[in-house]
């Protein structure tokens, strides 16, 4: 699976796009930025551990954490690395994925057959087919705008496929790992709307919103009230390979 | 008249998109020994495709051709091939175009068909070209659906995804209006129903066994039934619904009636009014267990040009199928049981018929395409009318089927 898209360091945007698909293409894409970003961040941000457990203090894992400012612009020039979804033994890898507006999202099928891609709501639906090895690219909440749009996808051909893309305004965004905790760095002092967010979170809009204040390092414990639903099980009803629609 | 629908279609949307073509097929080598008579795919009173005795056969080669365009609508052609030694054919069993729109936000997605396709019955037959993945041979009634049943129509299916609304289930509703089928039920009366991997092609023409009323009220039958044969043109019907809990099952239900007008006859063929219902369904016992059977109950009916009943029957057949898997292995047994019931008084064409079957079936994955095949078919039915042909009205017959089997 694509280990930059889940790491979360910021980079800075730069003017140049390159073909998916070359590994080359995909190392400058990914690391050139998280150098840059590393000399040039400023000094006097800080850091934004936040837990996520149930009640009972199991840790929730894989949910999205992001902080959105509650006043003042995100700044202009930080910005995260482009979103890699693979199409992996008929599943999306990864399930979730986290980008920003308007940063691109490359579809690489690893499959041996053909995909066909869509988004079943928000403001920039689109459908593709996409063929065995091939690679296609989006960019990210090319629709109206809108602060929380969350896409969900599927495969028209293998309708248990299925995945979600969150696209977001806030470059302070990533998620929670096996311990349950999510570390948002960089980000500058201020007022924010700190979200958690699953596709199985059973809350409204599967998400719980907390304010927090942020003027030096913190951690915030956010508490679920029930644990995460069950993931759906991305795979075929049947081990056949061969199946048409009859 | 389908074909040039098929042709304009295609011709106004080929030159704006793009079209990805594919081709897929089967080859299914078989070895295969009967312990019975002669096949009733020749005219005999035997219920397997292959005569006694043993033979090697090439039981099914199947080329499945698919264009697709990016917005939705494919086109679909299956070709099969037989080299049986029984009756080998090489033809067309289906061809159609196709229509599938995205689902919309809540899940609701549309599609529709156009051409000549197979009604949807068979919970058995879903892979390539029509063949079945677990067994070498569907059931006794979804033998007679590749036999005698095929639809040359339109059909519009709306489906409901219960993912995007949070329900656990999905729906399905599919109604279709057909023609070319009005002589379906005539080869269920006369030679009952069958266990058999042989799909009929759409220019074969099947022949009759022998029976006195042929030389009598039968006499202007022609001797072999062609069962896409349009009569009257008037549009037969199916309407079916599908409920599905991913994961764990399926509930199918369904209704077929051919609307076939009984007592016209042209060229040699009778209409028959053909009505029948089914239900199944497919249950996942546990992660390798799976548990599925299906059920058609119905009636045919054809009169001689005055509207003297010749052939009323009412029929039945019903199947129960259990499947362990664990890769590379797959066992599948499955019983079954059936009838005809003749409800006319047409001396010299008894078509009473009681039965029972089990299938015994191992299938070995050797690589992502090959399979290995080993079937056990036992069948035993007591039919009247094979004492026309010199046998006894009680038969046991036996399969013994060695199939080597490869996708691509």
């Amino acid at each position: 699976m694509c280990k930059p898209c889940r790491d979360n360091r910021y980079s800075l945007k730069v003017g140049y796009s390159l073909k998916a698909g070359s590994i080359t293409g995909l190392l400058i894409k990914h690391a050139v930025p998280a150098l840059m970003l590393m000399q040039t961040w400023s000094a006097h941000a800080e850091t934004l551990s936040v837990l996520v457990t149930t009640v009972d203090g199991g840790a929730v894992e894989g949910a999205v954490v992001y902080a959105e400012p509650s006043a003042g612009a995100v700044p202009s020039e930080l910005t995260t690395p482009p979103l890699l979804i693979a199409q992996k033994d008929k599943a999306f890898a990864p399930y979730i994925g986290v980008v920003q507006r308007n940063r691109t999202v490359t579809f690489t099928n690893q499959d041996d057959i053909t995909h066909h891609i869509y988004s079943a709501a928000g403001n920039s639906r689109f459908s593709f087919k996409i063929a065995a090895g091939d690679s296609h690219e989006i960019i990210a909440g090319a629709g109206e705008p809108d602060p929380f749009e969350v896409i969900s996808m599927g495969c028209n051909i293998h309708d248990w496929m299925s995945g979600y893309m969150l696209v977001l305004d806030t470059p302070w965004f990533t998620r929670t790992n096996q311990q349950g905790r999510a570390v948002l760095s960089q980000v500058e002092p201020g007022t924010y709307q700190l979200n958690v967010w699953h596709p199985q979170l059973q809350a409204a809009d599967n998400r719980v919103q907390q304010r927090v204040e942020l003027h030096s390092d913190q951690t915030v414990v956010i508490e679920l009230a029930q644990p995460l639903a069950p993931l759906p099980e991305q795979s075929g009803e049947d081990d056949f390979d061969f199946l048409e629609e009859y | 008249m389908i074909y040039r629908w098929l042709m304009l279609a295609a011709l106004a949307t080929g030159p704006v998109q793009a079209v990805e073509g594919d081709l897929a097929g089967i080859i299914d080598v078989r070895y295969s020994t009967v312990d019975g008579i002669d096949s009733y795919v020749n005219g005999g009173a035997g219920k397997f495709r292959f005569d006694g005795g043993g033979q090697l056969a090439l039981a099914q080669a199947g080329l499945v051709g698919t264009l697709e365009w990016d917005n939705g609508l494919s086109f679909h052609a299956v070709a099969n091939g037989y080299a049986d030694g029984v009756e080998d054919g090489l033809g067309i069993s289906e061809a159609y175009l196709k229509y599938r729109t995205l689902p919309s936000e809540s899940g609701l997605r549309h599609g529709v068909r156009l051409g000549i396709f197979y009604p949807a019955i068979s919970l058995e037959n879903n892979a390539t070209a029509w063949s079945v993945p677990d067994t070498l041979t569907p059931s006794t009634m979804n033998s007679w659906v590749g036999e005698e049943l095929r639809a040359t129509g339109v059909e519009y299916t709306a489906e409901l995804l219960g993912k995007f609304s949070g329900r656990s289930y999905d729906l399905k509703m599919q109604a279709s209006l057909f023609t070319n089928n009005d002589p379906s039920g005539a080869m269920l009366s006369w030679h009952g129903w069958t266990l058999s991997s042989r799909q009929t092609l759409l220019h074969e023409k099947l022949p009759l066994p022998d029976m006195p009323a042929r030389n009598d009220l039968l006499a202007a039958q022609a001797p072999a039934s062609d069962p896409f044969h349009e009569e009257d043109d008037r549009w037969g019907v199916t309407l079916s619904t599908e409920l599905k809990l991913p994961r764990k099952g399926l509930l199918h239900l369904g209704w077929y009636d051919n609307n076939a007008t009984q007592w016209r006859r042209t060229k040699g063929q009778y209409g028959w009014r053909t009505r029948f219902v089914w239900a199944g369904f497919k249950w996942r016992l546990a992660k390798a267990w799976r548990l599925s059977g299906q059920i058609m109950q119905g009636d045919t009916l054809m009169q001689a040009p005055w509207r003297q009943d010749v052939v009323d029957n009412d029929y039945r057949s019903a199947y129960l199928k259990l499947s362990w898997s664990q890769r590379p292995h797959r066992i599948s047994g499955r019983i079954e049981e059936f009838s005809v019931t003749d409800l006319d008084s047409t001396v010299g064409d008894n078509n009473d018929e009681y039965g029972k079957a089990f299938t015994l079936s191992y299938r070995y994955r050797v690589q992502k395409n090959w399979f290995l095949l080993t079937e056990f078919n036992w069948i035993n039915s007591s039919r009247w009318a094979r004492t026309y042909e010199g046998a006894t009205p009680e038969l046991i017959e036996r399969q013994l089927q060695f199939a080597s089997r490869y996708y691509f």
